[in-house]
């Protein structure tokens, strides 16, 4: 593991594991309506939002933490060297999020100036346990790096025994 | 006519709920010759070694009601002396920093870690705040975080 990328990760840690912390609550707005509160547009109720936390490695690799009364949005800003990476990162992450309703927590449109975003509400830590949660997060984080760095070695070796037998005839 | 389901009839019951400015923290204002004051001493400060003087000067008067001008100089400023720090000591004697701080100190901390790390020149320095953040929360663990989050009194 690299130098920076253990503090990185307890960092993230130990924000999400103090940022879910939440509770079952009803808008306070419409009655008989329940919503994550961090969605909504709460100009009513600045009081359900909390301070939100930015946690950076480097200006290309940061995570957005906005905590509410009941939900937290988690958005991940991907390591992207060139353009490559740019281009896998956008694939996987499309591809991630056009599948959302299999990953529950998973929101199907990132934050703007982020490359994916999770959306954890009450309801997700009912059912699932609060550590299991953080560690997925976590997990997400440290195979989506080694993820795109094998498919650019991947497609880099691809590309160059493709490029080898389009030349050969010419040779 | 207008479209009247659009219309946000919460808007005409402000009583009802409260508003940013209800949940700001009674507190006096801090000017910015205040501001400037302390940059200056903390640099006499860190010129002479006296890094933890330095670091508690600065963590003990942070400007909470205050434009986001003067807020930003006095984060310059805790970023000077973190940075100055890091640079003069080896990475284990960041913890006894922050051993000799006081909790308040330690709380306020943690929020300048968050704010430096949410501008373009902390995140260039990512590494050395992560480590000051690692440190910080081995020792005090999750308490300033959640009083980071809570906090109305934002830096």
């Amino acid at each position: 593991m690299s130098q920076s990328l253990k503090p990185y990760l307890t960092a993230v840690r130990s924000s999400l594991t103090a940022a879910i912390c939440l509770e079952d609550f009803s808008s306070q707005l419409v009655e008989r309506h329940n919503r994550p509160e961090i969605e909504v547009d709460n100009t009513h109720n600045p009081e359900l939002i909390l301070n939100p936390m930015i946690i950076a490695r480097n200006e290309n690799e940061k995570i957005l933490i906005e905590p509410s009364i009941n939900s937290v949005r988690v958005s991940i800003k991907i390591k992207q060297a060139d353009e490559i990476e740019q281009i896998l990162v956008h694939k996987f992450t499309r591809f991630l999020t056009s599948r959302a309703e299999n990953f529950f927590i998973l929101r199907r449109i990132p934050i703007k100036g982020y490359d994916i975003s999770f959306l954890i509400t009450n309801f997700h830590t009912e059912q699932m346990l609060k550590d299991k949660l953080v560690d997925f997060i976590i997990e997400f984080m440290e195979d989506v790096d080694k993820e795109i760095s094998e498919m650019k070695l991947f497609l880099n070796a691809r590309a160059r025994v493709i490029a080898e037998s389009y030349l050969t005839p010419f040779d | 006519m207008e479209d009247w389901r659009r219309i946000d009839i919460d808007a005409y019951e402000p009583e009802n709920h409260l508003s940013k400015e209800e949940l700001l923290p009674n507190l006096p204002e801090t000017s910015k010759e205040d501001i400037e004051a302390i940059s200056k001493q903390a640099r006499v400060y860190l010129s002479q070694g006296k890094f933890i003087e330095a670091l508690k000067l600065g963590l003990s008067y942070p400007p909470y009601i205050a434009s986001e001008q003067i807020k930003n100089l006095h984060t310059e400023t805790i970023f000077e002396i973190l940075c100055s720090i890091k640079n003069n000591h080896n990475l284990n004697d960041l913890s006894s920093f922050v051993k000799q701080l006081d909790s308040d100190e330690q709380d306020t901390l943690v929020k300048y870690l968050y704010k430096t790390m949410s501008t373009s020149y902390g995140q260039k320095q990512g590494g050395l705040l992560l480590s000051w953040y690692e440190k910080t929360v081995e020792i005090t663990g999750l308490g300033p975080i959640v009083r980071f989050l809570s906090d109305r009194r934002t830096v």
